[in-house]
């Protein structure tokens, strides 16, 4: 499993493995976002869960209180919700029930305003991760120089 | 999930206390692999995005490609994707170093995992059986954003301790080296 015998056959039937499973999710994902909505479309009165939507930005805020928001997965729906007012670049989170037209009726809903913050860490993250990864390369060549010199 | 740098420095503080001999690189590798490979798709369509609202980019029709890209790698969150691509990397080391690393990796990204499903899910990318099932699980015992109130703790910890690793690693070498020739440092 993890000796040199093809290794190279191994890594390619493996990435070819991998790019298959993650491509697969990738053109499958909007069709079953979607089938979750005309299911939640078919059965108004025996709907058993709310549709649960993540981490969408608030596109534009209307008169009549709807707003328009940007659905990763799905694009740009109607949202309608009574009460505390979202603003424009809001990111939110939200489940509600998807009215006959189209628009979905929020029933709760989460707004994300840490979540600049925690991309900025996030970013730093990376960036000490890349560091050391660069300083854990650099000294192992140097191990190896200076076996390869002794 | 919880922000990468409380992945990466809870990882690291885990694998400390627990087997802190080797690979401890390897460790934090794997618990903070899996959300830097989703970062790259995430930075391609906030661009994408951004450029199109500008107005510099112009593509009709190819909005959903670059806006859903985040879910071609949304399967990395879950335990079979994963362990192939830590199995394609271990390739790339030196045959006798291979199997600890696996471990290592394999089980950084099991911390890593473990944290996302205590965290509230938002989003259906916890996919922790994928291919098998794209169901989305979490425990919901903490809020997206809460690990920002614990990151700054975790931080200055883990600093503390690579920092006073180092200074013992320095000593213990210059120890080793009044020694004598031959004697190498622990």
């Amino acid at each position: 499993m993890l000796s040199n015998h093809h290794r190279w056959t191994k890594v390619l039937l493996l990435s070819a493995l991998l790019s298959a499973l993650c491509l697969g999710n990738y053109l499958a994902t909007p069709a079953r976002l979607e089938r979750d909505i005309q299911e939640r479309f078919e059965v108004p009165g025996g709907q058993e869960a709310p549709l649960q939507v993540g981490f969408a930005r608030v596109e534009r805020t209307r008169q009549d209180g709807t707003f328009h928001v940007l659905l990763p997965g799905r694009g740009e729906v109607d949202v309608a919700y009574e009460g505390e007012a979202w603003n424009e670049g809001d990111v939110v989170s939200f489940s509600g029930w998807v009215t006959p037209e189209g628009r979905i009726r929020v029933t709760s809903f989460t707004v994300h305003r840490d979540r600049q913050c925690k991309k900025i860490l996030s970013l730093l993250a990376a960036l000490v991760f890349a560091c050391a990864l660069t300083v854990r390369v650099y000294e192992r060549k140097v191990r190896k120089g200076g076996a390869c010199r002794t | 999930m919880p922000d990468l740098m409380t992945h990466m420095t809870a990882a690291y503080l885990v694998k400390r206390v627990t087997f802190p001999r080797k690979n401890v690189f390897a460790f934090v590798a794997g618990a903070t692999l899996p959300d830097l490979v989703s970062y790259v798709p995430l930075f391609i369509s906030a661009a994408f995005v951004s450029l199109q609202r500008s107005g510099l980019l112009n593509l009709p029709g190819t909005f959903h490609w670059f806006f859903d890209l985040h879910y071609l790698f949304a399967p990395f969150h879950g335990f079979v994707p994963f362990f192939l691509l830590c199995w394609i990397l271990v390739l790339f080391f030196p045959e006798e170093e291979r199997r600890g690393i696996l471990v290592n990796l394999v089980l950084g990204s099991g911390l890593h995992l473990l944290l996302d499903l205590a965290q509230e899910s938002h989003t259906p990318t916890g996919y922790l059986l994928f291919p098998l099932s794209t169901k989305s699980f979490s425990l919901d015992w903490f809020g997206s954003e809460s690990s920002l109130h614990v990151a700054p703790f975790l931080m200055a910890v883990a600093a503390g301790v690579l920092v006073r690793d180092r200074i013992r690693g320095r000593r213990a070498g210059r120890g080793a080296g009044s020694e004598g020739p031959g004697i190498r440092p622990a």
